[in-house]
């Protein structure tokens, strides 16, 4: 008795409220200092606060204030200040149990639009388990040691869904398994490939297979599965590997030349002609401007980029107004895909067409552009690429071509609306009325003739083309005015002078022209200087020297050339000297902003050829004639015939094949010749037209499937940085399974299919329900004035109560906390994106004291109270002697 | 004196710690109203909600008159000060897949089209991205059969997984609901320039207050 007697009073000593005091100081200071020295709170928050033992100095000090009240007994008045403090501090005390035992303390995470009534338990470890066909999802909470590992536990779910935890690690990293899992690449419907190391990079690369992608007769693909440590020089190996270079005569198309890539690659320098083959790529921006460029006598000519807008087009590496140089340059090679591995296990898909066009999609640590979820996720994940290949042909001639008809389209376009044409191309026009020539087709014809000149003008002395000859023999110069012809006559004297010159380096005009006593070179040396930023400063000077010639012409003495006696080639010369001064050139007219454009202007190239050869099939007699004459013949066909039908049938088919509704409806004669007469491309572009089927053929889809795969590390001392990984057995009564889970931490990832796909699984935090719904209108960053720093963060939300479904709408910013009248408190904890971008997210704090208005604010005003009342009453005071 | 010091200092004391306390930007107080989406196989669902000033006028189409036509608009407001009107216009496009979705950008060139002449300095497009729709908002000033003309232009689609819970959702009863629910949407206000500005708060407000009735679903 006496023994429990000194225990009652040392539970409510003083002594035992100092052993608390210093043991909760103790384990606070301990706290700080493994919070500063681990940087992780929840690392301190587990020593100190969420430590059974700091729970046991709560109920430690809960006993000494209530024996320390109690030991007063009998109360007197006197007492009453005290025991209203102790009563007070019991009150918190209790408040602060009640809320470790039963409070709630977790996140929400929102989408604009959306809502939910869960939140994400911090520091709680569940498997989450759904079953194919149920509605219904379970969760099961894994308990952990004092040591921090888990329970090995067995879990039953009502579906006989037996899992047994096998193994756990504190930490591991996981990425998701896409092109190449372990010693295999996997492409979806086709055989695993083996993965060849590449060690030396001077051997040939092994294949890894063959197989057709387009339709059973397309072009067989060479497949190659390897890992490398120098990505770039495999990919140049690789590139090389198998591809030839020709070598074109622009006038002829006849082949000059034709060699392996990797040999003229290993000229050396200063060789006639020298090759550079540049593939930079890197993981993060992937190819960057591949290009094939090409030397001569170490001077550079020309560059041939391998991917954009500008793929396989000879970029002419003297002024690009000068046009094409009289050769050209292709790759031809058998298509290629290649799965790469590099030294940190990313993966890059690698695409070279029988062109030599380059394509490349990187999967950087199993990051993915694209999901294919079959079956919600139960039959599993793949991820997919599409390869920008069409099965028609797109080299280098067809993209001229294209470029080429777009032009002619457009100049068609503008005969059609009536829009007034520039002088020179009027002039043009109308010797095409007089000689029956299609103008737009001439026009076009022209203009691509006059670029493979590289030359500023078109030189007199190259032969055009026999379609063109009628229509410049037919230039009539009289309607011109007289100082116009003088200005073309002078360009044509000027640059045929200063050509020999210029020839040996086109970039130097002021240079030849000051050396040919140029009177006006004063000028023209001051606007060249105004304009040196300028990066088409080599076109300008030679277009400020027509301007000049043009602005002098009326003071320019007669050349007296007899206009009438001109040979063709002679009126071409004048005519491009002309055009010259309205800046009209196809270097300057035609360019494709984007891959997505050019790719548009093939396809309605190559339909259109295939349109072309479809009319001269059907009009039989009136083949090889211009779009305007067999328009004029379609329009003339009754509307019911046999003819009319076939027509609109194919130019129904051109309509769906470029994606054009009105078109592919059109059914009476006047509107098919209109259809004609603007699509139809010029004769000698209608042959080797596409196959039907090349526009039929699905595009190159590759698709395979996705896993993750885990690697145990050693775990970090922050232990937010921590993922866990679990090893689970599976089984039901058909099947049985071992898989490993990382912790997904914020619940939202994917959850994987097993048990041959009959459940899906992922290894998350707890959820809980709570008694209120939160729906996200909008969240929005506000900055300060004309700045980019956020002032404040603000969401606006409907908040309904479930229990009695009545609801709120509320506004929580930064500091303005939302609280319901049973305790539950949301805070706006981040907005992601900051900007208007995007759908935002945010994420919400829950907190929830269940004991508050009960037990902790009461308890503080019965403190509050006692304190006062002990400053009042003073009743330990010493009477006055 | 002492006690009077104190209760100065606690006083301060509450002042500094009141001042801490930051109201957010107050809402709008105009009530919502809904708005039907077009006909599907014969019903209309009430789809949207906004909150509409007291002194618009509200045009909605008859319920016997066919929406189908997505050039008609579901719902219409009128803004009239003196001889000046300034119309609203809310169309919706429903899809069945996301590659059928107009994108936004497609939407505002047909705006910056209708302009016989677009002033540029003064027209502008700037991304949005509220109650889970992203898309353009355009300002453009010009002129429109020969009047000076400002239009404001929301093109808005949801976001790509909002779509695709609405594409493929658990809950197939709503799936005719859905349908409208995905639905690309544009509100378009035009009029004459002056009173637009007048009015281009107001607007807005009621723009950014354009929300599904319905909550998105979401997955767990």
């Amino acid at each position: 008795m006496k023994s429990l007697r000194s225990l009652y009073h040392f539970l409510g000593g003083i002594r035992f409220a100092l052993i608390l005091i210093t043991t909760v100081a103790l384990f606070v200071i301990v706290g700080t200092f493994i919070e500063s020295l681990t940087q992780s709170h929840r690392y301190a928050a587990l020593f100190t606060y969420d430590n059974p033992l700091f729970a046991a100095l709560l109920w430690g000090f809960f006993i000494n204030i209530l024996f320390a009240a109690t030991r007063r007994w009998p109360f007197k008045q006197k007492h009453l200040p005290f025991l209203t403090t102790h009563l007070g501090l019991l009150m918190i005390l209790a408040g602060v149990l009640a809320k470790h035992y039963f409070g709630v303390q977790g996140s929400m995470s929102l989408l604009e639009g959306s809502g939910s009534q869960e939140i994400m338990e911090t520091d709680t470890y569940a498997i989450h388990v759904e079953k194919k066909n149920s509605d219904t999802s379970l969760c099961y909470l894994l308990h952990k040691d004092w040591k921090g590992a888990f329970h090995s536990e067995v879990i039953k779910n009502p579906d006989d869904l037996t899992m047994r935890l096998a193994k756990f690690y504190p930490h591991c990293t996981e990425h998701l398994a896409t092109w190449i899992k372990g010693s295999h690449a996997f492409i979806n419907g086709l055989k695993p490939m083996p993965i060849y190391p590449v060690t030396n990079q001077e051997d040939e690369l092994p294949i890894s297979g063959k197989a057709r992608f387009h339709h059973p007769e397309g072009d067989v693909w060479e497949l190659y599965a390897l890992r490398t440590e120098d990505l770039e020089k495999t990919l140049a190996k690789l590139y090389a590997q198998n591809a030839y270079l020709e070598i074109r005569d622009r006038f002829s198309n006849k082949l000059i030349a034709k060699q392996p890539l990797h040999q003229q690659l290993q000229l050396p320098d200063g060789t006639l002609l020298k090759c550079h083959l540049s593939l930079p790529f890197s993981t993060l921006e992937e190819f960057q401007h591949p290009c094939l460029t090409v030397t001569a006598n170490t001077q550079l000519q020309m560059l041939v980029p391998l991917n954009e807008a500008q793929a396989l087009l000879n970029l002419n590496h003297t002024p690009s107004q000068f046009g094409n140089l009289s050769w050209s340059l292709d790759i031809s090679r058998p298509p290629l895909l290649a799965i790469l591995e590099d030294e940190f296990e990313d993966v890059h898909l690698i695409a070279f067409d029988k062109d030599g066009k380059v394509w490349s999609e990187s999967f950087r640590k199993g990051n993915l552009d694209s999901l294919v979820a079959y079956d919600d996720g139960f039959a599993g994940y793949t991820t997919r690429v599409e390869l920008p290949f069409t099965s028609y042909k797109t080299g280098r001639q067809e993209r001229e071509e294209a470029l080429n008809y777009q032009l002619a389209l457009q100049l068609r376009q503008a005969l059609a609306d009536g829009t007034e044409l520039a002088p020179p191309l009027q002039m043009l026009q109308h010797a095409c009325l007089k000689s029956h020539a299609d103008f737009s087709d001439t026009a076009t014809a022209f203009l691509a003739h006059w670029n493979t000149t590289n030359s500023w003008l078109y030189p007199a002395d190259t032969p055009l083309p026999s379609q063109l000859i009628g229509a410049f023999s037919q230039l009539d110069w009289k309607q011109t005015p007289p100082h116009i012809q003088r200005a073309c006559e002078w360009s044509l004297k000027l640059f045929e002078h200063i050509h020999p010159e210029l020839k040996k380096n086109p970039d130097d005009l002021l240079g030849v022209l000051k050396r040919n006593h140029w009177p006006l070179i004063e000028a023209l040396e001051t606007e060249s200087a105004q304009n040196k930023g300028s990066t088409n400063k080599k076109n300008f000077n030679y277009s400020l020297l027509t301007l000049q010639l043009f602005a002098a012409s009326e003071i320019l003495p007669n050349l007296s050339l007899d206009q009438e006696a001109l040979k063709p080639e002679m009126q071409a010369s004048l005519l491009s000297a002309y055009l010259r001064a309205y800046d009209i050139h196809l270097s300057d007219m035609i360019q494709a902003s984007s891959p997505q454009e050019m790719n548009q202007r093939l396809l309605h190239y190559q339909a259109a050829k295939l349109l072309g050869a479809h009319l001269d099939l059907i009009l039989g007699p009136l083949k090889g004639l211009s779009a305007s004459q067999q328009a004029a013949f379609i329009a003339t066909l009754p509307n019911d015939s046999a003819t009319t039908k076939e027509i609109a049938s194919s130019i129904n088919l051109f309509g769906e094949q470029i994606g054009n509704p009105k078109i592919a409806a059109i059914k009476e004669p006047t509107q098919l010749a209109k259809a004609a007469a603007l699509y139809i491309p010029a004769p000698e572009n209608r042959l080797s037209p596409p196959l039907k089927s090349d526009f039929d053929s699905p595009p190159i889809v590759l698709e395979t499937m996705i896993f993750p795969v885990q690697k145990a590390t050693l775990p970090s001392k922050k232990l937010e940085d921590n993922f866990p990984k679990i090893t689970l057995h599976v089984n039901n009564k058909q099947r049985s399974q071992s898989l490993s889970l990382a912790y997904e931490r914020t619940g939202s990832g994917l959850k994987w299919p097993i048990l041959d796909g009959e459940y899906l699984i992922r290894f998350q935090p707890q959820f809980k329900a709570i008694p209120y719904r939160v729906r996200l209108r909008q969240a929005r960053q506000i900055n300060y004035a004309n700045s980019s720093q956020p002032y404040s963060f603000e969401s606006d939300l409907i908040i309904t109560d479930l229990r009695s479904n009545s609801y709120v709408e509320k506004t929580i910013s930064m500091n303005n906390v939302h609280e319901t009248w049973d305790g539950y408190r949301f805070y706006l904890s981040s907005i992601a994106p900051p900007n208007e971008t995007a759908v935002k997210h945010i994420q919400i704090i829950v907190n929830y004291d269940p004991a508050k208005y009960w037990l902790t604010y009461p308890g503080a005003l019965v403190l509050s109270c006692g304190i006062l009342m002990l400053f009042i009453m003073r009743p330990y005071r010493r009477p006055k002697p | 004196m002492i006690r009077y010091s104190n209760m100065i200092v606690a006083i301060s004391l509450s002042l500094i710690l009141c001042a801490c306390t930051e109201n957010p930007s107050s809402p709008v107080a105009f009530p919502m109203q809904e708005i039907k989406g077009r006909d599907y196989e014969g019903k209309r669902f009430a789809v949207y909600r906004v909150r509409i000033p007291s002194s618009w006028i509200r045009k909605d189409p008859l319920p016997e008159e066919s929406l189908k036509d997505t050039t008609k608009a579901i719902c219409e407001f009128l803004i009239i000060k003196g001889p000046e009107t300034i119309r609203i216009a809310i169309h919706n496009f429903a899809s069945e897949n996301a590659d059928q979705r107009i994108p936004p950008s497609a939407q505002v060139a047909r705006w910056q089209r209708q302009f016989e002449f677009l002033i540029p300095s003064e027209s502008m497009t700037v991304p949005q991205a509220f109650n889970g729709f992203i898309g353009l908002k355009f300002k453009g000033i010009g002129q429109v059969n020969q009047a000076e003309t400002m239009v404001l232009g929301w093109s808005l689609q949801l976001g790509n997984e909002h779509y695709r819970m609405l594409k493929s959702p658990r809950n197939l009863s709503n799936s005719d609901l859905y349908k409208e629910m995905r639905a690309d949407v544009t509100i378009k206000a035009s009029g004459p320039k002056a009173l637009m500005e007048e009015k281009e708060a107001e607007i807005a407000r009621f723009a950014r207050s354009f929300e599904l009735i319905e909550e998105i679903p979401t997955r767990s």
